[in-house]
């Protein structure tokens, strides 16, 4: 089963989380696609900090925006969300009410899912698909933690050899569904690979995955509303144009390990770029280590030790 | 409570916070012998959790039935008996300003009798700190060895270990032996919950206010769901401090319940007037924390027609209200009908919960209700 479609829809919504931690927001971002003309109709990334409302998350902004600008009424029936993380309780339940059909995301969302880690509000409602750039979205939320977190002594990168394989918190998808069902979503052939033995999905079975094969600039720059997260910006990016949006695509494609055929996380590799075109290989770990190289996602004594203790986190 | 704030580490303060919360809201089942309680004020009707006939209390189903205890991790000792004086001092001196593991309902001592060869001996067994408070044993082991060393009765050798005790005190008598002989000797000074509503402290004209507030608002919305957020007015006004009246706007929008329509509108107000002052004295303007950002409704009041539905009972959690009176239950509703959110284990914020059940009240409600019963409010 070929899952490529929903990796660069999700993969989009990841793009607009990393833009979201430019403007002092939580990493987490959705986008909701029409179902019959494949487009997508808007985008949300969490508010709450500029709104001062702690309700405003992602899922929120992308519906007031489709009142606001495309619709005049809900439920609009052809609606798929893509979403980073797990949505809450609340808008679990907000993305009911308004008749969403199917809820793609990325990562669990451990202290408040209401797609299946506290609650399972879908149930009867709408279908979920999760696992999709999960350690991608988990990698986000660390880097905004570590940038809340500044007071971090030495936020150099410092590799971490016993934390090599374990990460990312292993999903269970058995918590989200049962083996018929993961069959029926992901195909028979994961099912040994991720629902027993926890390996990452790929887009393609037994064909690894990096973010830059996703995510284009093409499909970035026709998201709607994103000029309103570049008017934001004011520090970072400037406004919207086509060259800000290539290098912010750019510092995004870096923050994230490849995913291997085996769909395992590389997290040995670091990131060369060649030439000017920006093009990106990755390259194992002991291998000519060249002066472009890029940090590699940062990791350090205090994020270890959250990790140990927590998942994703309890941002959303 | 302890596997809770552990994992929210990255906010030390609001762990704490959450402790002391949750000892604040002791909710345990009702103890049959205790009804007739002299000492009970006269407005609390403590069999069934009602004060003043106006407000019910209520709670979680599952703890009213909590057989299985929560358990937190706390650090302990043996020492011989001779020991328990100096022990006492090290702890009050050392441990007890520091954490803030709630023992009232513990014993600090466990007498063991050991039998041996040589006959029987007895060894106290004494709660030093909770796991949270000092992270591990060497800490532990330092703090005797520098406070103890020239002091008689040598503590600095005793040997330290890991137990588990109830976080809450056990809910009825028979339940504070089972667990005292399970986990740890426990004291049982009657019904905790009965404690916290002989304690519980209501301004009860400022309720009827506030409950005659929201049936004005209804009547003159057509009927719809209000929801109003308010402040404990320090004053001694009649009224609580009104911050903002939510009325139900689903016709223009599917998800602008009453509830969300009032905590956006808190957050609006704060935010025009924190534009005004940055324009007014713009250098002076200082960009606040995020406590002060994203919990504007930081125990505040919050006073509901309908008992509300998922999203906004859990957009309450996220907004971390204090505290919600509400009149009428909901077939959809998530406070007492479905869930208890609010009162729920695992979220990281709970609040309290009581349902208006003056009569009269209800009936004006019921005539002026808008709305049907399955709704999601
Ligand atoms: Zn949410
Ligand atoms: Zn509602």
């Amino acid at each position: 089963m070929d899952l490529t479609e929903h990796f660069q829809r999700v993969g989009l919504s990841l793009f607009v989380a990393f833009k979201a931690l430019s403007i002092n927001e939580t990493p987490v971002a959705c986008i909701l696609v029409s179902k019959k003309s494949s487009k997508v109709i808007s985008i949300g990334y969490n508010d709450t900090n500029r709104s001062l409302n702690g309700t405003r998350h992602a899922e929120f902004i992308a519906i007031d925006y489709i009142l606001d600008n495309v619709e005049d009424t809900f439920p609009v029936d052809d609606l798929i969300l893509y979403v980073t993380v797990e949505p809450c309780i609340m808008c679990a339940s907000a993305l009911k009410q308004v008749g969403i059909q199917c809820v793609v995301y990325g990562c669990g969302n451990d202290r408040f899912g209401g797609n299946g880690t506290v609650l399972s509000l879908h149930e009867n409602n709408y279908g979920i698909i999760p696992g999709i750039l999960r350690t991608e979205a988990i990698q986000l939320l660390r880097n905004f933690y570590i940038q809340e977190n500044e007071s971090a002594p030495d936020p150099k990168i410092k590799k971490n050899k016993e934390l090599e394989n374990k990460l990312y918190p292993e999903m269970d998808y058995g918590k989200y569904m049962n083996e018929s069902e993961f069959i029926k979503i992901y195909g028979l052939e994961r099912l040994n690979s991720t629902y027993i033995n926890k390996k990452e999905i790929t887009p393609v079975i037994g064909k690894g995955y990096r973010v830059s094969d996703l995510v284009s600039l093409d499909d970035v720059m026709g998201m709607p509303g994103l000029e309103n997260m570049y008017s934001r910006d004011k520090k970072c990016s400037g406004p919207m144009t086509r060259e800000a949006v290539a290098q912010d695509l750019d510092s995004f494609y870096r923050m994230f390990y490849a995913v291997d055929d085996e769909g395992d996380v590389t997290f040995g590799t670091h990131i060369k770029i060649i030439g000017s075109e920006n093009k990106i290989e990755f390259i194992k770990e002991g291998s000519d280590r060249d002066t472009n190289e890029v940090k590699e996602p940062i990791e350090n004594g205090v994020e270890k030790k959250r990790r140990k203790l927590s998942n994703e986190g309890h941002l959303h | 409570m302890f596997r809770v704030c552990r994992s929210f580490l990255q906010d030390i303060q609001t762990s704490l916070k959450l402790i002391r919360r949750n000892n604040k809201q002791i909710r345990l089942e009702k103890a049959k012998s205790m009804s007739n309680d002299p000492t009970s004020p006269s407005h609390v009707d403590l069999e069934d959790g009602v004060l003043y006939g106006l407000l019910k209390q209520v709670k979680h189903k599952s703890l009213l039935q909590e057989s299985q205890p929560e358990l937190t991790t706390v650090w302990c000792c043996n020492i011989e008996p001779k020991q328990t004086k100096s022990l006492l001092v090290f702890i009050r001196s050392f441990l007890i300003p520091f954490d803030n593991l709630p023992l009232s309902h513990v014993k600090r001592f466990n007498k063991k009798e050991l039998t041996t060869p040589e006959g029987t001996s007895t060894v106290l067994q004494a709660i030093l700190c909770s796991k949270e408070y000092l992270d591990t044993k060497e800490e532990l082991q330092n703090l005797f060895h520098e406070h103890t060393y020239d002091n008689n009765s040598d503590l600095s050798e005793i040997s330290i270990y890991e137990t588990q005790i109830p976080v809450r005190p056990p809910p009825t008598k028979e339940l504070a032996v089972e667990w005292s002989q399970k986990y740890w000797p426990l004291s049982w000074k009657g019904n905790p919950n009965h404690q916290y509503l002989k304690s519980v402290k209501f301004n009860i004209q400022r309720e009827k206010s506030m409950i005659g507030q929201l049936l004005k608002t209804s009547k003159e919305n057509g009927g719809l769901p209000v929801t109003i957020i308010a402040r404990e007015s320090e004053s001694t006004s009649d009224d609580h401090e009104i911050l903002a009246i939510g009325t139900d706007n689903r016709k223009q929008h599917p998800l602008q319940h009453s509830t969300m329509q009032a905590i956006a509108k808190v957050a609006d107000s704060e935010l025009k007037r924190r534009n005004n002052l940055a324009e007014n004295e713009n250098s002076n303007y200082i960009q606040q924390g995020k406590e002060e950002n994203n919990y504007l409704c930081h125990n505040l009041l919050v006073y509901s027609t309908h008992e509300p539905c998922v999203m906004c009972a859990m957009a309450l959690v996220h907004s971390r209200i204090g505290r919600i009176i509400y009149m009428k239950n909901m077939q959809n509703g998530s406070l007492e009908s479905n869930y208890q959110l609010g009162d729920m284990d695992g979220l990281n914020w709970k609040f309290d919960i009581w349902r208006w059940i003056g009569e009269e009240d209800l009936k004006i409600l019921a005539e002026l209700d808008a709305v049907p019963s399955e709704q999601e409010i």
